[in-house]
């Protein structure tokens, strides 16, 4: 039996507590570095009441860097799961949140908020009409998607259709920026660069308790996800549902980028990097490893992305997808020259 | 082993016409397979050998008729249930380059494990017995990435096997292998119907290794199955050839081979040969000769001599003498003609005994007629039987006969 169990990759008993740490690092670091020095001894000291609610410390910590550190971690891992359910259901190692459509839909529909008149009977756009806008967005970009899902053979002609949706989304935004006035460009260019800043605990609760129940559904069909690797047909040959386990992964992953790009906007790379990351950190695509994996590298690249963002040039913050992109490309670049890993 | 189920059906096929909408492909196919037997389907490229599999397999839905499976129709299976008598080899690529050989071999398991996929301890093991069945146990621990197309094969088997159906469909499973991995495969399967009672189905297109390997073989031809049996009855040189449309192909029953021929014409040929043949002492120069180019010619050979089978196969002119009856002297005047008509002739040192003791005159009729005689006879035999070196170039044997007549009469002849 030792020799049967020897056989087995367990990789993953020593690389998940690594990661965790690096994870749980990651976060904690946030927590300490920014425009306002908070110290060791202040951290406590607000955790436990010490220091009055109304101090400056006190609000950026609990207010500002808490809900943004926890929204990078989740937020990151949410687009590397989304972005690996993609790449296994499209057998295609270029697939992410952000080339099906779905960013460029959510970005259409808070370009239409934003930059047309539509907005003028407010004074002022609240947060929660973009996070609305946004949402509505990615959903209306994945209800198409799923629809026409239901009825295609191909999962290539699917996926090509999920690009020609986010050419349609990016092409109607332009002409929409070319209809508007200067500031509202500004505004809006901040948002299309995805920002993980600004995140309510409400907002957080929402992201933490659905994202969580999609996560929890998503693990249930690790097994099947691993039956796709071997291609529609064999997996059918095994016993899966194929039409319905393909709309079901597709919908999955399409709410999972749809509810992060809805408060974050749209971040590119990591949805689509983080996989690869894991597959070869993991030497596995088992999806049951692979699932918690893209979970935890997603979150520190999430974090660190977002750390560099908002201190590199501080007080200027930086746009968080140039962040991920500058860390994303090399990363997926290497791994074609290396070609150890075949994408 | 045996016992009642032993013998049954496994699959009954009933007026199935398979297609894609409302394009038939095959029609009408009637057919039943008994369990624990291995049957190739055979036929040239295109011909709906794929599509007929794909539709056992339910991948394609059929146009007409019934397919049962353990007297079951096949549309009354849950996919999952399907998936306990059924498992498949395809062509398609899969993507699961990371898989070491035991990981990919266990999702197979897939059917029998629990909603995670978990594998327990028995299926571990019977895992490892899989893999060292298809002789894929060194393959266990390495990554498919590294792997080559034979080894990947005996793991897409391994995987089918893991799956424990009752029914295994493969599409061309030797397809692009080489001749090693072809025959390992090829017994492995052999030996998955034989030990585990596995009902195999496989569309192949080596001829002469289904009609080893096979208990019925399906030839598939204009959109239909034009026969369906055992391979000893409808493989028949006449069917091959009439299967593939070729000429050019000689299939001989006998030996379960195919031979080329190679058609040189009066026109354009490297010179005409006579042999003096027999007890399979020329079998391989025939086979080089045609393929050099030469018009051939032999006898007197027994018709149930293997150097015979090779011959016909090969379209070669004989005169030919019924089994263990003497040599006339009809058949050796024959043979005189043909001599007359070679450009030189060649003794393949043939055993002569009581029968065919006549073929010896031959060599001496071609010395006198001043043609040219290679022999392959050993010097002292020759001597034995009253033949002087005179005129008879002795060679020590068939390759080194080759080498003889390829340096010297390698020009093209022509007639007009």
């Amino acid at each position: 039996m030792n020799k049967i169990l020897a056989i087995e990759n367990k990789r993953y008993i020593y690389l998940f507590p690594l990661f965790v740490i690096l994870f749980l690092l990651s976060g904690i670091g946030n927590l300490f570095v920014g425009a306002i020095d908070i110290s060791v001894p202040d951290f406590f000291k607000i955790i436990t009441g010490t220091i009055s609610d109304q101090a400056p410390e006190s609000y950026i910590l609990l207010k500002i860097r808490i809900p943004r550190i926890i929204a990078s971690l989740i937020g990151g891992g949410f687009l590397a799961v989304s972005g690996l359910l993609m790449q296994v259901c499209f057998r295609n190692p270029i697939v992410g949140p952000y080339i099906l459509g779905i960013s460029s839909g959510a970005t259409l529909t808070v370009g239409i908020v934003m930059l047309s008149s539509f907005s003028l009977g407010f004074a002022g756009i609240s947060p929660y009409m973009t996070v609305f806008a946004s949402f509505a967005g990615a959903l209306g970009v994945m209800i198409i998607i799923v629809t026409v899902a239901s009825r295609m053979k191909s999962v290539i002609s699917l996926l090509l259709i999920g690009i020609m949706m986010g050419y349609i989304a990016g092409a109607i935004t332009n002409i929409l920026i070319a209809f508007a006035n200067k500031e509202k460009i500004k505004g809006f260019i901040l948002w299309g660069n995805g920002s993980f800043s600004g995140f309510s605990w409400n907002e957080i609760q929402i992201l933490l308790i659905i994202g969580f129940i999609i996560l929890f559904i998503i693990y249930l069909l690790s097994k099947p996800l691993n039956a796709f690797l071997l291609g529609e047909d064999y997996a059918q040959s095994m016993g899966v549902n194929i039409r319905f386990f393909r709309l079901l992964v597709i919908t999955l992953a399409c709410a999972m980028a749809s509810l992060v790009t809805a408060f974050a906007g749209p971040i590119g790379f990591v949805g689509m990097a983080v996989p690869h990351m894991s597959r070869i950190l993991f030497k596995t695509q088992d999806n049951r490893i692979l699932i918690p994996a893209c979970i935890v590298l997603g979150g520190i690249i999430g974090s660190i992305c977002d750390l560099i963002a908002r201190t590199a040039f501080a007080p200027a913050e930086l746009p968080l997808s140039s962040i991920t992109a500058i860390f994303g490309a090399p990363i997926i670049i290497s791994l074609l020259i290396r070609r150890r890993y075949k994408l | 082993m045996i016992n009642s189920e032993t013998n049954s059906n496994v699959i009954d096929i009933n007026h199935l016409t398979v297609g894609y909408g409302i394009r038939e492909v095959l029609s009408d196919i009637q057919a039943n397979v008994t369990r624990g037997q291995f049957v190739s389907i055979l036929g040239p490229n295109g011909v709906g050998k794929t599509t007929f599999l794909r539709t056992l397999s339910r991948h394609l839905k059929k146009i007409r008729g019934n397919i049962e499976l353990n007297e079951k129709n096949i549309d009354d299976f849950s996919q999952k249930e399907l998936a306990k008598e059924l498992a498949v080899v395809l062509t398609t690529g899969v993507n699961t380059e990371l898989f070491t050989g035991f990981e990919f071999a266990a999702m197979g398991r897939y059917p029998h494990t629990d909603f995670i996929g978990r594998l327990n301890e028995s299926d571990k093991q019977m895992v490892m017995d899989i893999l060292n069945l298809v002789h894929a146990e060194n393959l266990a621990h390495r990554p498919m990435n590294e792997m080559s197309d034979g080894e990947r094969q005996k793991l897409f088997i391994a995987r089918a096997l893991c799956q424990e159906p009752e029914i295994i469909l493969l599409d061309e499973p030797t397809a692009h292998l080489d001749l090693k991995h072809k025959m390992e495969i090829m017994h492995i399967l052999r030996n998955s119907c034989r030990e585990k009672n596995i009902t195999i189905i496989a569309s192949m297109h080596d001829i002469d290794l289904a009609a080893r390997v096979s208990d019925q073989v399906a030839l598939v031809k204009d959109g239909k199955i034009i026969a369906w049996g055992l391979p000893e009855e409808v493989l028949t040189g006449e069917n091959v050839r009439e299967l593939y449309e070729m000429d050019r192909i000689g299939y001989d029953r006998t030996l379960a081979t195919i031979e080329i021929k190679y058609q040189a014409d009066e026109l354009y040929h490297t010179g005409k040969v006579f042999c003096i043949a027999g007890s399979g002492s020329a079998s391989i120069l025939f086979r080089s000769l045609v393929k050099a180019g030469y018009i051939v010619s032999t006898g007197v050979l027994h018709d149930n001599e293997i150097d015979y089978h090779v011959a016909s196969s090969l379209d070669l002119k004989i005169a030919c003498a019924p089994a263990y009856e003497k040599i006339t002297f009809n058949m050796i005047n024959e043979c005189e003609d043909l001599i007359k008509e070679a450009d030189f002739v060649i003794d393949s040192g043939f055993i002569a005994r009581d029968l065919n003791i006549a073929n010896i005159e031959l060599i001496n009729f071609a010395v006198n007629s001043g043609k040219k005689v290679y022999s392959l006879r050993n010097p002292d035999e020759l001597k034995n039987f009253g033949l002087e070196s005179g005129g008879i170039i002795p060679i020590s044997c068939d390759y080194e006969l080759l080498k003889a007549i390829n340096g010297k009469n390698n020009k093209v002849i022509c007639k007009v």
